[in-house]
């Protein structure tokens, strides 16, 4: 480490900064300014993202530890930043019309986006645990507050409430767990863990450290058995914001899982791995068969969502930098269908949220065929078809895993996705081949649509030339050994 | 290049997609989006050929399709001389049929319309993808997608049981021959670590022959399947369920001929397999004979012409098989005018007498509908290779190359093929266009079809007559051009013009004996056909009933099959044990699913004592490992 890479630079933080004043500027110009030109706000946001995003664009290839070498900035940073930039920008392109069909088009809420984010760049880029609990806890004060955002409706009152108390106890786990393993090594940095654990012998309490910041993680990620509260959040909150704490946070959990699992704990592998095969087998069974019996499509993506986090989870598994690129390339497959899913429910849904069972689907695509095209593809992504996002991404893992010799649970994982092909095909099923019950009356936001056209290109060009995302996430792993 | 090539191939999918998107706002308007399509990629092939012609040639990888470790493949496209001749064709011929199909399909529902063109682009895009690929697996998909639009065309009247068992009886035949062909795809990577044709063919001669023959034969029998030979031809005359101008691009000038241009693609493998070869030109020498004795007793119109396409196929492997490979593509080229042309004036028949087939209830429509009596004629002529039509040209340098390639029993069969195939072409023209009618009421429902149908009837009989004439260019003409990629180094017509011209006057001569007994018999009645059925019995009842082939299948396959399926596989495996296994897997979801609901209870205290029953029972699972 020299000297040089020590000083105080703010330059790793810049994207950060931008999205930080955009977040302040949104909020004083709404004090300030004139009514009813709150969702130009979402645009603002829009522009702050952009600039952001190239910003952390520049950065891409450069390697850094600043900040008392609590934040680094490295491959995975910039290119999870990415992510989230993408995320946060295509849950506002949802937000306006949404917004205004809920009457409750506040600027604050663009701000709570923002700033969410800002949380989130600051998990991946941790390498010091307390550095990653402020961004995690930035992030879920954020979420809670926009979990309620349509404080009119009792689902999302109990939605952020549940949220909020689930999320501060695991929040207490996950500081316990942090607790023990400083007792135990004398540090949070990653590398001072890793340090400690080459040259000792696992202790108990350390294991007990490791596997409560592992519950935290899960819990985030809506791994099984700490997902409970996934579909109760999901099925009350706005629908973009489900699309966005469906993603962006999985997102990040799966890049700080992947770091500390990685980099601060590597040698101990034989015992986390254990624990994420059978926290991964659980969340696909569980996810799976309880989407099964679905007929809420809020709940139904929920306890898909849970299913995937499995699926990743058999990347992470594999413990092998060829399984942390496709957990990655996992995740942004994963992103961009949810994030299509939900954004089509946002506009099915109508006010109120009053269309949200898979019956209301019946017939949409003689309607509306290209919103059901589109929710199709998604749907299809979801499924894992060839062709799409959703193949590659499982395909990758899945082949990481046979490679680290995870042959059982591939297994169990295949299987599960041909369970899961029933239920998403049922809801394509119900657009394409029943009859319409009704007019399907709905305006669409112009911004909902560019939002779709950027999702359906994103899941085709991931389908289909994976190629280039892929090796960027794979020269992102760059300290796993294999 | 590039682009064009791109255009060529991607435009009609791009059509395909619109219209599969947009069923419900195109309708009957679907083909204002398809037909265009298909003439835009008829002008980008056509570029791409007058650039080949100039010279080019490219082979380019659109973007990396499957990187998996050492298995690497490209979306990526060769284009030269063969690729270029195909595309030319496919795209041609697919244009002017589809321009056909307005008329044929103006009765359709509106959903049925659209779905017809959007299935239709999508063939066509299957097709050009197949012959333009420049890798195994990507040719693959095209052989694939092709049997899938075909399997979906044939049972486009899904609603009748005929239709929707010989979709279903094409797909399980072709799949049969596919499965061959994959493990001569396995083994092709397994054995020469690539499956890019540039790695490959350049480096074919690494393998011992015996592998190489292997190898071969496996895609043989791929090619035996789709491309309806002996024994798996059965499924191509079922397929004529499907509308006609289906029948006519698709089971006839494009998606069958993919086995023939797959085998001249792989000339370098058969080069190195000469068993394979031999097998080849046998298998097609074969067919071309069956086939055609067939067709000679059979009354109904389009199936004739299916028996036809079996036996002109079997013409084109023995091309393939001998070594002549250009003969053999020059061959597919103009049997694509001549018989995608006699397919659809069939389907103008059917289409103005309300689906008639039966030829026997038919006669004397040329005076009522002219068009497309006359543009049969041509096609009739140029099949029987009555100079200078097409079909001429390429049957003489088809049969020529047999005799002189050391084949003169394939030739005589070849030889007598043509004066077979002559007789039942025009036996067929007498019974439907002339004559007297022998149905007064279907007599009187016939009319000319419309423009729309009768200009491409026109369009690809101008080709039927004149595409021979590419033999003449310089160079060899279209033969010489196609041998630069091809690579048949040895020109037999220098050495042996004498014989040359021989043989030439002999294949005429059958073509003419063939037409001349087919007027004596069917117009003259000398002798009278039904005084012969009677007295050759035996030879026509078998004739008449396709030799049993069908009934054969039936007996020592089919059947058996059926038994043991629904015997063993039904009643025992699916019934008892599968059915009993989902079933008890259905209630394990069930059960699974209400288990999961016990936990689901909306309440937070819950929810916090799972999180530590499952952090307790983790960490227990974290120790033990």
């Amino acid at each position: 480490m020299s000297v040089q890479m020590l000083s105080v630079s703010i330059r790793p933080l810049l994207p950060v900064i931008v999205l930080l004043v955009t977040g302040m500027m949104v909020l004083f110009m709404d004090a300030f300014g004139a009514e009813g030109r709150e969702s130009h706000y979402g645009y603002l946001g829009l522009a702050g993202l952009a600039i952001a995003g190239w910003l952390a664009f520049k950065m891409w290839g450069t390697h850094s530890l600043s900040f008392a070498h609590t934040l680094i900035t490295d491959k995975l940073s910039i290119i999870t930043s990415l992510i989230y930039f993408l995320i946060a920008g295509l849950t506002i392109l949802f937000s306006p019309g949404y917004l205004r069909q809920e009457e409750r088009n506040l600027a604050e809420y663009y701000a709570l986006i923002l700033f969410a984010v800002v949380g989130l760049v600051f998990m991946t880029s941790a390498q010091h645990l307390v550095l990653f609990f402020v961004g995690l806890e930035v992030l879920s004060i954020s979420l809670y507050a926009l979990a309620g955002f349509v404080r009119q409706r009792d689902l999302c009152n109990e939605a952020a409430l549940k949220y909020l108390f689930l999320g501060g106890f695991a929040s207490a786990i996950l500081l316990m767990g942090m607790a023990f393993i400083y007792s135990v090594t004398g540090s949070l940095y990653f590398q001072d863990v890793a340090r400690y654990v080459i040259h000792s012998h696992p202790s108990v309490a350390l294991l007990l450290g490791i596997v409560l910041v592992l519950v935290g993680f899960f819990f985030k990620v809506s791994a099984a058995p700490f997902h409970a509260w996934a579909p109760d959040v999901y099925g009350g909150a706005p629908a973009p914001v489900a699309g966005f704490m469906a993603t962006a946070a999985k997102v990040a959990v799966f890049g700080v899982m992947l770091r500390f699992l990685g980099m601060a704990v590597y040698p101990l592998k034989v015992h986390w791995i254990a624990v994420v095969t059978v926290v991964s087998v659980a969340s696909m069974v569980i996810g799976n068969f309880a989407a099964l019996r679905q007929d809420n499509i809020k709940r139904l993506l929920a306890y898909s969502s849970i299913a995937h986090a499995g699926y990743a989870l058999v990347g992470v598994a594999a413990a092998s930098r060829q399984g942390g690129a496709a957990v990655l390339f996992y995740m942004l497959a994963y992103s961009l269908m949810n994030l299509g899913a939900f954004g089509v429910v946002s506009l099915v849904g109508r006010k109120g949220e009053r269309y949200v069972k898979i019956s209301d689907y019946a017939g949409l695509a003689a309607k509306h065929p290209v919103l059901a095209a589109a929710m199709a593809i998604c749907f299809f992504s979801l499924a894992g078809v060839p062709g799409t996002a959703g193949f590659m991404g499982k395909f990758y893992v899945f082949a990481s895993g046979v490679r680290a010799g995870q042959i059982p649970l591939v297994v169990i994982a295949v299987l599960n996705s041909a369970v899961a092909a029933y239920y998403y095909l049922r809801v394509v099923y119900m657009m394409y081949m029943e009859e319409p019950k009704e007019e399907y009356v709905f305006t669409i936001h112009p911004a909902a649509v560019i939002a779709l056209v950027i999702i359906v290109i994103g899941i085709f060009q991931l389908g289909l030339i994976p190629g280039g995302v892929l090796s960027a996430s794979y020269s992102s792993f760059a300290w796993f050994m294999s | 290049m590039k682009l064009w090539v791109l255009g060529a191939v991607f435009i009609p999918l791009l059509g395909a997609a619109v219209n599969g998107i947009f069923l419900w706002i195109t309708k009957k308007k679907a083909h204002l989006i398809a037909v265009p399509a298909l003439f835009a990629s008829c002008i980008c092939s056509l570029v791409v050929l007058s650039k080949v012609l100039g010279g080019a040639h490219a082979d380019f990888d659109l973007y990396l399709w499957i990187p998996v470790g050492k298995f690497v493949v490209p979306v990526g496209f060769l284009i030269d001389e063969l690729s270029a001749v195909m595309l030319a064709t496919v795209s041609f011929v697919a244009a002017w049929i589809h321009l056909y199909s307005i008329g044929y399909m103006e009765h359709e529902t509106p959903r049925g319309y659209a779905k017809y063109f959007c299935w239709l682009n999508l063939f066509t895009f299957f097709m050009l993808l197949l012959v333009s690929a420049n890798n195994f697996l990507l040719m693959f998909v095209g052989w694939e997608g092709v049997g899938l639009c075909s399997y979906l065309l044939i049972g486009y009247w899904y609603e009748k049981a005929s239709a929707a068992n010989a979709g279903m009886k094409a797909f399980v035949t072709t799949r049969l021959g596919d499965l061959g062909f994959m493990i001569g795809l396995f083994a092709i990577y397994k054995y020469y670590g690539s499956l890019m044709f540039a790695n490959v063919f350049s480096h074919a001669s690494i393998l011992s022959s015996s592998l190489i023959t292997v190898i071969t034969l496996l895609l043989f029998v791929g090619a035996v399947g789709k491309s309806a030979q002996f024994p798996l031809y059965v499924w191509l005359p079922d397929a004529m369920e499907g509308p006609t101008p289906v029948s006519s691009l698709i089971h006839a000038a494009t998606m069958v001929t993919a086995g023939v241009y797959m085998v001249a693609r792989c000339h370098a493998l058969y080069n190195l397999a000469p068993f394979s070869a031999e097998i080849v030109a046998s298998i097609g020498a074969f067919t071309a004979l069956f086939a055609a004795t067939i067709a000679l007793v059979n009354n109904d119109l389009k199936r004739v012409l299916a028996y036809s396409t079996i036996s002109q196929l079997g013409y084109m492997f023995i091309g393939v098989g001998v070594g002549v490979y250009a003969a053999g593509i020059f061959h597919l080229f103009t049997h694509a005018f001549f018989k995608g042309l006699m397919f659809l004036t069939a389907g103008s028949v059917m289409h103005v007498l309300h689906g008639e087939l039966n030829m026997q209830k038919m006669g004397g429509l040329i005076k009522k509908m002219p068009i497309t009596g006359w543009t049969f004629v041509v096609g009739a002529l140029a099949i029987s290779g009555i100079p200078p039509f097409s079909g001429f040209w390429s049957k003489d340098e088809i049969l020529a190359g047999a005799f002189f390639h050391g084949h003169p029993v394939v030739w005589i069969v070849g030889t007598f093929t043509a004066f077979l195939t002559a007789f039942y072409m025009f036996r067929l023209i007498f019974l439907t266009f002339f004559g007297k009618p022998r149905d007064a009421h279907l007599y009187e429902m016939a009319h000319e079809s419309p423009p729309v149908m009768t200009i491409p009837l026109i369009v690809l009989a101008i080709g039927s007559a004149l595409a021979g004439f590419f033999a003449l260019g310089p160079h060899g003409g279209i033969v010489g051009f196609l041998n630069k990629t091809l690579g048949e180094t040895v020109a037999h017509g220098k050495e042996a013009a004498g014989v040359g011209h021989l043989l030439l006057i002999i294949s005429v001569a059958m073509g003419v004996l063939g037409i001349a007994l087919a007027y004596s018999m069917y117009i003259r009645r000398v002798p009278d056909p039904v005084v012969m059925a009677r007295t050759l019995r035996p030879i026509y009842t078998l004739l008449y009933n396709k030799y049993y082939v069908d009934e054969v299948y039936f007996a020592f396959i089919i059947n058996p099959l059926v038994g043991g399926s629904r015997y063993v596989l039904w009643k025992f495996m699916d019934v008892a044990i599968i059915d009993g296994v989902v079933n008890g897997i259905g209630r394990l979801c069930r059960l699974v699913g209400s288990g999961v609901r016990q936990f689901q209870t909306g309440y937070i205290p819950d929810y916090v004592w799972m999180i530590l029953v499952g952090a307790v029972v983790i960490y227990w699972i974290g120790i033990l490992f």
